[in-house]
């Protein structure tokens, strides 16, 4: 027999599912925020990657497979990190439900092993975060035209969020001297924020985090942060900093903190904001 | 002086503190009296730096790392003064941030710097109620 809490919690559930007219997977934890903030109390956001989980190196099971085809629409960030989309889509019937929100904007390429790869770390431009929630609105509206105008009206406000964020950026990075930003980073995840803020990146290993830096990579990285006179080197929120603090051994610069890099975290970057402003002002206030 | 070892050690550290003596008071003055040398000298010539608004702001600051160079109210729509500084090759950002009533129109907002009368960098923005953006100045290639 069940208890009178499990019959209360089966009929809190029940009615949240019912309340919500559109159900959206997403595969990515920015694409949540971006959903929950567009959807509001109209969409049950199913977050299949969750905060802290490695997109580079992330698998769906069986059971995430099963969300994302029940779902009416699927969250995608594109330009190649969902290395498993095509068997998702043949599982799913189609690619119509999966909605690309890196379509909406170009990519900045990187060369690695003298190929040009796409970065897909493009939610590090918040011009290209207020994008891809217009894409959302957009898919939203289509797929639920009865809360078309509710969509909207959450989007104005998620994308006028974003502009203060911008606002705040620009202000904060302003207080570094250019000639200051470097920036060693594990991955190299950090390009579109380089090109947005006038950054020089320089990263120990390739666009994935599975990428292992060779020694000679490590090597030629200690001595350019020498040269440069780099002072500090960031690690990663889901990567192991032992390699950073390797690093900072030999050079003499200094370890500059966590950086949210591949998505939000459960700690301080708990929603794409906050990430933006943790990042920033690890940044700002360690190369000052 | 034979039997006097003392006396030989003391005119040996003797000669060698007198031939010594030249090269320390070259260094030591070097080090105490030399200034670090800046990374680029400032420029004799101050820059003039100017801002021109469409429609006067209600508040507005040019800021350069984070301190004030200019900033002011409503209901002036130009401002300008001098500054003086040294550009490293990198250059300089300028940010600039204004706030214009509810209800204003989209308006333009014009930054120019000018050294000797001769333009170094111009940029004009558009403002949909208010602004936040920056302003790189580079050194002009001879």
């Amino acid at each position: 027999m069940k208890s009178p809490f499990a019959l209360l919690a089966v009929s809190v559930i029940s009615s949240s599912v019912a309340l919500a007219d559109l159900t959206v997977a997403s595969l990515s934890t920015i694409t949540t925020d971006i959903a929950k903030n567009v959807g509001g109390d109209k969409v049950d956001v199913i977050p299949v990657i969750k905060p802290g989980i490695d997109p580079h190196e992330f698998q769906p099971t069986p059971d995430d497979v099963k969300r994302i085809v029940t779902a009416d629409l699927v969250l995608i960030t594109g330009k190649h990190l969902e290395g498993y989309l095509t068997k998702l889509e043949e599982s799913a019937g189609g690619s119509g439900k999966f909605v690309d929100t890196g379509a909406a904007f170009p990519s900045l390429k990187l060369e690695e092993d003298g190929k040009l790869v796409e970065d897909p770390h493009w939610w590090h431009s918040i011009e290209n975060v207020k994008k891809a929630t217009l894409v959302v609105e957009k898919r939203f509206a289509e797929a639920d035209p009865a809360n078309k105008a509710t969509y909207e009206k959450n989007a104005v406000t998620y994308i006028a969020e974003l502009k203060d964020l911008e606002a705040w950026a620009k202000r904060e990075v302003a207080t570094l001297p250019r000639e200051k930003r470097k920036l060693v980073t594990t991955h190299d995840a950090f390009g579109y924020f380089a090109r947005d803020f006038g950054f020089k990146i320089y990263a120990l290993a390739g666009v994935s985090t599975e990428d292992e830096p060779s020694s000679k990579k490590i090597t030629g990285l200690i001595n350019t942060i020498k040269s440069e006179g780099v002072k500090a080197v960031f690690f990663e929120s889901i990567e192991n900093p032992k390699v950073v603090a390797e690093i900072t051994k030999e050079t003499g610069a200094k370890v500059g903190g966590e950086l949210y890099a591949d998505g939000l975290g459960d700690k301080e970057a708990k929603t794409y904001p906050d990430m933006v402003r943790h990042n920033i002002a690890t940044i700002v206030d360690s190369l000052k | 002086m034979e039997g006097r070892p003392w006396l030989r050690i003391l005119l040996v550290v003797l000669g060698f503190s007198l031939a010594g003596w030249p090269v320390w008071s070259i260094t030591h003055y070097a080090s105490q009296h030399s200034p670090a040398k800046p990374a680029s000298e400032a420029p004799a010539e101050p820059l003039r730096v100017q801002v021109t608004f469409a429609t006067p702001p209600a508040s507005f600051e040019l800021d350069y790392l984070g301190k004030p160079l200019l900033s002011g109210h409503a209901p002036d729509r130009e401002y300008s003064g001098d500054w003086k500084v040294a550009i490293p090759k990198e250059g300089v950002e300028l940010f600039v941030g204004a706030e214009w009533p509810p209800g204003t129109p989209a308006t333009a907002v014009r930054l120019a710097l000018t050294r000797n009368g001769k333009p170094l960098a111009e940029q004009t923005f558009w403002a949909d109620g208010s602004l936040a953006e920056t302003m790189t100045v580079r050194e002009a290639q001879p």
